[in-house]
């Protein structure tokens, strides 16, 4: 636990230094001391976070995991697909809510999304999380555990969550073949049961 | 004009046009969440192809590195930022807003009529 403390640290302080040479611009002694020196400073400042972990179960789990699974890294190559695939899909919700907003009679029909899902770790469920908030039309307005409570606008915005396509491509972002991620779905429109 | 002055006019209307909409969005839509889906998710494409026409435009140089640092942060902050109000709204048991079932409007009005 120690060593991984100490190895976050330094990549931390590598990136933020990489940030400050970014802005500045100015590559001589006195700015480049002046980046180590803030970098530092702020690495003091957010020790006290990282000290405390705020969920250390997932991380016992995680470490569980990867012992028995040998690997569950990101795949960087993986990335490469994936960003412009959600970009894309990105750009065909939002037209879909401009069209909502923009059409006279508002032809939006608001649900409640609940399901589950089979995700190797927290990093995964952070990312699809903001994915699914990234895409306009869906939400995501909790995340426990391995469920997910997700408000959508249209029927069609649901589409991508409920086939499974979504999810999946998180999913294989971690592992070849994940198999079903999604389960016990269930819609609520109705004021009735929250 | 250059190719490139025509890409980065077509970048940036469009990102004007999408944050039009969102903005349009928030006065319409009738509650809390669907507003979240608003003005929170098209601005964040708006914001991406402001950007991304700005970059257009700017070439390959430093600035237009900081600008695609800019959309990243943007990308990541934002969702995670509509999830935290959404997230608020439901704890505090605010319940959303659901189409009202035409039918069952439909047999009040017959009992009415009866």
């Amino acid at each position: 636990m120690k060593r991984i403390f100490f190895k976050n640290l330094i990549i931390q302080f590598i990136l933020l230094l990489g940030f400050w040479l970014l802005l500045s611009g100015h590559y001589d002694f006195f700015h480049i001391s002046m980046g180590v020196f803030s970098s530092l400073l702020v690495i003091l400042i957010n020790l006290r976070l990282k000290r405390y972990f705020f969920y250390q179960e997932e991380i016992d789990k995680t470490e569980a995991r990867i012992k028995s699974h040998f690997h569950v890294g990101i795949k960087f190559f993986r990335l490469l697909y994936y960003i412009p695939w959600l970009l894309w899909q990105i750009v065909i919700a939002s037209l879909q809510v401009a069209y909502a907003v923009l059409s006279p009679k508002m032809p939006i029909d608001p649900s409640i999304i609940l399901f589950k899902t089979k995700l190797p770790c927290m990093t995964a469920k952070v990312i699809l999380g903001n994915s699914i908030t990234l895409t306009p039309g869906t939400i995501t307005v909790q995340i426990s555990g391995d469920d997910f409570v997700v408000h959508a606008l249209m029927d069609v915005s649901s589409s991508g969550i409920l086939s499974g396509a979504l999810p999946e491509q998180v999913a294989k972002l971690y592992e070849k073949k994940p198999g079903q991620v999604v389960s016990n779905i269930k819609i609520i429109k109705s004021k009735v049961n929250i | 004009m250059e190719l490139k002055e025509i890409l980065s006019i077509i970048f940036i209307s469009s990102g004007a046009f999408f944050m039009f909409v969102g903005s349009l969005g928030l006065i319409r839509l009738p509650d809390f969440y669907s507003r979240a889906h608003a003005t929170s998710k098209v601005d964040t494409l708006a914001i991406i192809l402001v950007i991304l026409g700005l970059v257009i435009y700017e070439g390959f140089s430093v600035n237009s590195a900081k600008l695609i640092i800019i959309i990243t942060f943007v990308a990541l902050t934002n969702p995670t930022a509509t999830n935290a109000l959404a997230r608020a709204a439901y704890k505090f048991r605010l319940r959303p807003w659901f189409k009202k079932n035409k039918s069952k409007k439909r047999q009040k009005k017959n009992e009415l009529g009866n």
